[in-house]
């Protein structure tokens, strides 16, 4: 028991105030027949006298109860959406809480015990003296709940700020301090209306202007959508490089793989300052076949290799990754598909998880031809390059031995690094690759190489994608990680694309090294997301699932609260022969006992204790007392951890009657 | 080194907790928070209109912020405290406000502050806290919880103020608060604070008054009711006299005339002055009980509420020993060692409660010492009643010896329960039920289970 006074905190929130948070809520998450609903049922509460007289247990009971379908929900919501979850985490949270602040306004008390919301504080509650359970009234941080879970809605940002002002001013008004004018009030809040209305279009702004400034930076480590357009290198960045563990293609191919599987995304063909770019931007919408799930990108042949590709796609537009030589992509549920005049594959499919076949040559055979971008090389390098290629005699070889002398030369001169500590000047960065450091990753051998080749006349482009080596022996089939993304480069010769990759072969050997330990971990999750969205049917069914799971555990709380409340009726009731053997020491035989003692017409006043009775009976027999039974009754009665049982009771007992008999005799 | 760190940010967290409770009214606070969680949901603008939210919520508290400056406070302020309260037991006592100006003032509150310091980590460190083992694993290990436990034991107690009130011109006010103090000894107020809400009912305009005062503490203690605690009456040499009325042997015998060698302070004045010839007052000697409450300061556990459990079963049986006419000898140790001799015309029961409200628990066995000065005064004493915080070899060795040299001994131990431990009754083989265990978890109805212990051995 707390020698400190127990406290409520925070005040009501005014009448019809929650109800319109609610549905504010609604009309945002588009749920409005659900916060109507919720909104009634809230509302009804102070429209009638029926109240549920819950006790701290009750609400012990709801709010793990709450706590529960928030972990679940979170779970959920994480393992179908990933990161953005959050924010369906966010916009099911008035529904999630609802049972909480349910059960505060129908409850006697009208607020919960802090206790019921930190698990901690209820095994304290009862031997701490100076622990106070101390109440709190939820419904106006329940109301703030609904307007910020509201914000997800991401409808009507105008409309949606005036009533989140008018919602604001309506709770501020019964808070404010009466010390001051109603006026003064209003232009203080009118003040503050005004400062946020800029306040949150400048918000908007900053984020604008950083976004801007620092969009490489996003592009290169936080978007996952390759960009077709444009592709930023890490060419001249100070650092080591850092990629993900992460997942993100799976092959299967009909045939274990003899050499690295070159998937590729896109081309680009005009380098300036570490960005790669394409300018001819046109592409060709294919049309399916009759399946609606095939496209043939090559009608004359069909390509020997086969193999079925998984990823998963945040958004609903992206570049496929598929080989360069390939001949149609089947069992795609796909909306439309483009094909870039980088021969790039764009298509638009539902965002997830998505599965393709591909049937592809092992050489590239795509329909287009090298345009003049694919030999422009830029004012910065062009001297150093042509020079460099007629030192090493490019001009002089036949295209294929050109090449060949390329890949000898970077074979033989360079080497493999992920870590940069120089920082050179914009426009350098090559330069220092090529002739000083000679060392650096994939992008600088791609584009040195690609770049080279053009000086001596052969047109190339510079392609990314994944290069695929790794066999999960876990999930029986080949994966492609984050860190597997690679670029190389293709080059025209004798009249047909070929795949150049000047890259040393240790470079996937040193990127694994930089492995997580916990890597086996965020495969499995990623193989059980992906087994999830294998056997659900559609996100439509598993959310009804979701819910369904969460109308079963309410029924199942309210089933539990029902039953203890039933209980609790029932040992209040003395002639229910369920609760008699509950109650301690109902079963004492004093009680027969003294039913014959009153039968004998020595009948016990109203209101007069056991003992104070047997006291003054003891007047007429003085050994009445010496039985000593009141004190065993008691003991057997009240002290739960006694010795005494009722044969001892017994026992004193059969010497009672006696007594009163031979008076009466 | 992790703890270290770990102390240091909750000092932080601490001071930035206070100031915004000092700043913020309660729905302050929930607007702040409101404002920091749409603040996180909208850090992306583009994903959610949190940051409308974020950016109202965050205006309203800064012009709320600005137009909490400038209280320019004229009230004057007196506290009027009780004697002295007793820990765990509610107290109520008033402010009087006066307001010297010629303007009203509406809605004001009042917080009235008790010396808080923040504990060092030497002292954090050796915390033992006994509601430990009922915390969840990471309050445990974190320890902030405990902390915050150390620094409300160490404040003392608990103010609950009046809520507002208003105050006309030239007006006063007379505002009570409830004060629970937590802990024994001194409490000290610092100073009272003037708040004043601004337009928005969300920040406070302060004003704070210097006005130093303390308040004795008396330890909490347990209602025992009569003890029959055996041991008969001892002579007890000189110094009795003091005593005035009391004793089943009234101690003013008689008058007489003056014999040669009386000594002259027991010459009765005004009789001589009546009569002329000196007149002697006689004195019968001095036959009474005298108890000995000896109390076990030191706490080899580190678990400071055993010790102040210690102290509150002391002052339960200084309690029921004064009240009831015998003479308590109260010995405990510390540095060095101390005797109080209450009832009978020396100390009173609130001089002996306010000893006990500032003992201190000692960190070093001193029991030798306790024990040394237990068998000085044992021909005095008829009981001795032995407050122990444990029930090893070194306590055992001492009641052995005060048992040895004839006294009745009555052991409280106490431990930290709630199940009962099994202790040796060797030392106390004759009179077993001597031997009251009292656990912290079930303390007053262990502690008032004594009353029906004692009796004739």
């Amino acid at each position: 028991m707390s020698i400190i006074p127990e406290t409520v905190w925070l005040p009501r929130a005014p009448v019809l105030l929650v109800p319109a948070g609610l549905l504010l809520w609604g009309w945002q998450t588009q749920q409005v027949i659900i916060a109507v609903l919720m909104a009634l049922l809230l509302e009804s509460a102070r429209l009638h006298q029926w109240k549920l007289e819950l006790d701290n247990t009750d609400f012990n009971r709801v709010t793990d109860f709450t706590s529960l379908v928030m972990v679940l929900t979170i779970v959920y919501m994480f393992y179908n959406y990933g990161s953005p979850g959050i924010f369906e985490i966010l916009s099911s949270l008035p529904l999630v809480l609802f049972p909480m602040i349910l059960a505060q306004q129908y409850s006697t008390r009208g607020n919960l015990n802090m206790s019921s919301l930190f698990i901690s504080m209820r095994k304290l509650s009862d031997i701490d003296p100076w622990f106070t359970d101390n109440r709190i009234d939820i419904s106006i941080p329940y109301f703030i709940i609904c307007v910020i879970a509201a914000s997800e809605g991401n409808r009507l940002p105008g409309i949606y700020f005036s009533l989140v002002c008018l919602l604001t001013a309506w709770l501020l008004w019964g808070i404010r301090s009466r010390r001051y004018h109603p006026l003064v009030w209003f232009m203080m809040l009118a003040i503050a209306t005004g400062a946020a209305f800029a306040g949150q279009h400048g918000l908007r702004y900053l984020q604008g202007q950083l976004e801007a400034r620092y969009i490489d930076f996003f592009n290169r480590f936080h978007s996952a959508r390759r960009n077709e357009h444009r592709q930023t290198t890490a060419i001249g960045s100070i650092g080591t490089l850092k990629f993900s563990d992460r997942i993100v293609l799976r092959i299967e191919p009909d045939l274990p793989l003899q050499q690295p599987l070159y998937l590729a995304e896109a081309s680009y063909n005009y380098y300036a300052y570490g960005t790669w770019t394409n300018i001819d931007q046109k592409s060709l919408v294919i049309d399916p076949e009759l399946n609606g799930t095939s496209w043939l990108l090559s009608r004359s042949d069909s390509g020997h290799n086969r193999a079925a590709i998984t990823a998963y796609f945040d958004d609903d537009e992206a570049l496929l990754p598929v080989p360069q030589g390939t001949t149609g992509i089947h069992s795609l549920a796909a909306f439309q598909l483009e094909r870039l005049n980088t021969d790039a594959i764009r298509v638009e499919l539902k965002p997830g998880w998505n599965r393709w076949n591909v049937h592809y040559h092992d050489s590239i055979v795509t329909p287009s031809r090298p345009v003049h971008a694919d030999l422009h090389i830029g004012q910065t390098y062009e001297e150093e390059l042509k020079q460099l290629a007629s030192d090493l005699g490019l001009y002089n070889l036949a295209p294929v031995q050109a090449v060949s002398m390329v890949e000898n030369f970077f074979n033989e001169n360079f080497r493999y690094s992920l870590t940069r500590k120089q920082r050179y000047p914009r426009g350098k960065y090559l330069s220092k690759f090529l002739f000083e450091d000679r060392k650096g990753h994939c992008e600088y051998f791609a584009t040195a190489t690609a770049l080279l080749l053009r000086s001596a006349g052969i047109p190339t482009r510079y392609v990314v994608g994944y290069s695929v080596d790794e066999y999960s022996d876990f999930e029986n089939r080949y994966v492609a990680r984050a860190r597997h993304a690679h670029s190389w480069v293709v080059a025209w010769i004798d009249e047909r694309w070929i795949r150049i990759d000047t890259t040393p072969a240790v470079w996937a050997d040193l990127e694994s090294e930089n492995r997580s330990s916990l890597q086996f971990i965020s495969d499995f999750w990623s193989w059980l997301r992906l087994r999830s969205d294998e056997l659900g049917d559609s996100e439509f069914v598993r959310n009804q699932d979701f819910t369904w799971i969460i109308a079963g555990l309410f029924l199942v709380l309210m089933l539990s609260i029902y039953r203890r409340k039933r209980a609790q009726l029932r040992s209040m009731r003395p002639g229910d022969s369920r609760t008699k053997a509950k109650v301690q020491g109902m079963d004492s035989p004093l009680y027969e006992c003294i039913q014959r003692i009153e039968d004998m017409g020595y009948t016990r006043k109203p209101g007069e204790t056991l003992y104070g009775w047997f006291k003054r009976l003891s007047k007429a027999f003085p050994q009445l007392m010496d039985s000593g039974i009141v004190e065993l009754h008691n003991n057997y009665r009240f002290n739960p951890s006694t010795p005494v049982t009722p044969v001892d009771i017994s026992d004193a007992a059969q010497r009672i009657p006696p007594l009163f008999s031979t008076r009466v005799r | 080194m992790l703890k270290k760190l770990l102390f240091r940010n909750f000092r932080l967290l601490y001071k930035a907790g206070r100031a915004l409770r000092s700043r913020f009214t309660g729905n302050g606070l929930m607007i702040l928070t409101a404002a920091i969680t749409a603040g996180v949901f909208g850090f992306d603008t583009w994903q959610t209109l949190s940051h409308q939210v974020f950016s109202l919520l965050f205006f309203i508290i800064a012009v709320a912020l600005l137009c909490s400056f400038g209280f320019r406070n004229k009230l004057t302020v007196r506290r009027l405290l009780p004697d002295f309260a007793t820990a765990g037991q509610p107290v109520r006592y008033d402010l009087i406000i006066e307001n010297p100006d010629d303007r009203e003032q509406v809605e004001l509150e009042v917080e009235d502050q008790l010396q808080t310091t923040f504990p060092t980590y030497a002292e954090f460190h050796a915390l033992k806290d006994p509601m430990d083992h009922r915390r969840n694993w990471f309050d445990r290990s974190v320890g902030y919880p405990r902390l915050m436990n150390l620094i409300r034991q160490r404040r003392g107690g608990f103010i609950q103020s009046g809520g507002r009130f208003s105050l006309p011109a030239h007006g006063r006010h007379r505002y009570t608060c409830t004060l629970t103090p937590v802990h024994r000894g001194y409490l000290n107020f610092t100073g009272v604070r003037l708040l004043k809400p601004d337009p928005l009912g969300l920040v406070y305009s302060a004003s704070e008054i210097r006005l130093r005062e303390r308040l004795l503490v008396f330890p909490r203690h347990v209602n025992l009711g009569k003890l029959n605690l055996p041991g008969s009456r001892k002579y007890q040499p000189q110094g009795r006299v003091m005593s005035t009325s009391v004793g089943d042997s009234e101690e003013f015998l008689s008058l007489r005339e003056y014999r040669a060698g009386d000594p002259l302070k027991k010459i009765h004045w005004k009789s001589f002055a009546r009569l002329n010839i000196p007149v002697i007052k006689e004195y019968h000697d001095e036959y009474c009980v005298r108890q000995g409450l000896i109390l076990d300061t030191w706490n080899g556990s580190g678990d400071n509420g055993l010790f102040e459990d210690g102290v509150s079963a002391a002052a339960s049986f200084a309690i029921a020993c004064i009240r009831q006419d015998t003479i308590l000898d109260l010995m405990f140790a510390g540095e060095k060692s101390y005797r109080f001799n209450a009832g009978r015309g020396s100390l009173t029961l609130e001089n002996m409660l306010e000893i006990l409200a500032c003992v201190q628990a000692s960190n070093e066995d001193n029991l030798e010492a306790l024990q040394n000065m237990a068998v000085n005064v044992s021909s005095e004493c008829s009981v001795f009643i032995c407050i122990l915080l444990d029930w090893d070899a070194r306590r055992q060795s001492l009641i052995r010896t005060l048992r040895q040299r004839g006294m009745t001994v009555l052991c409280i131990v106490i431990t930290p329960g709630p199940a009962l431990t099994e202790m040796d009754t060797t030392p106390l083989l004759d009179h077993p039920q001597y031997l009251v265990q009292v656990r912290q978890t079930d303390f007053d109805r262990d502690l008032q289970s004594v009353s029906n212990r004692t009796g004739p051995p």
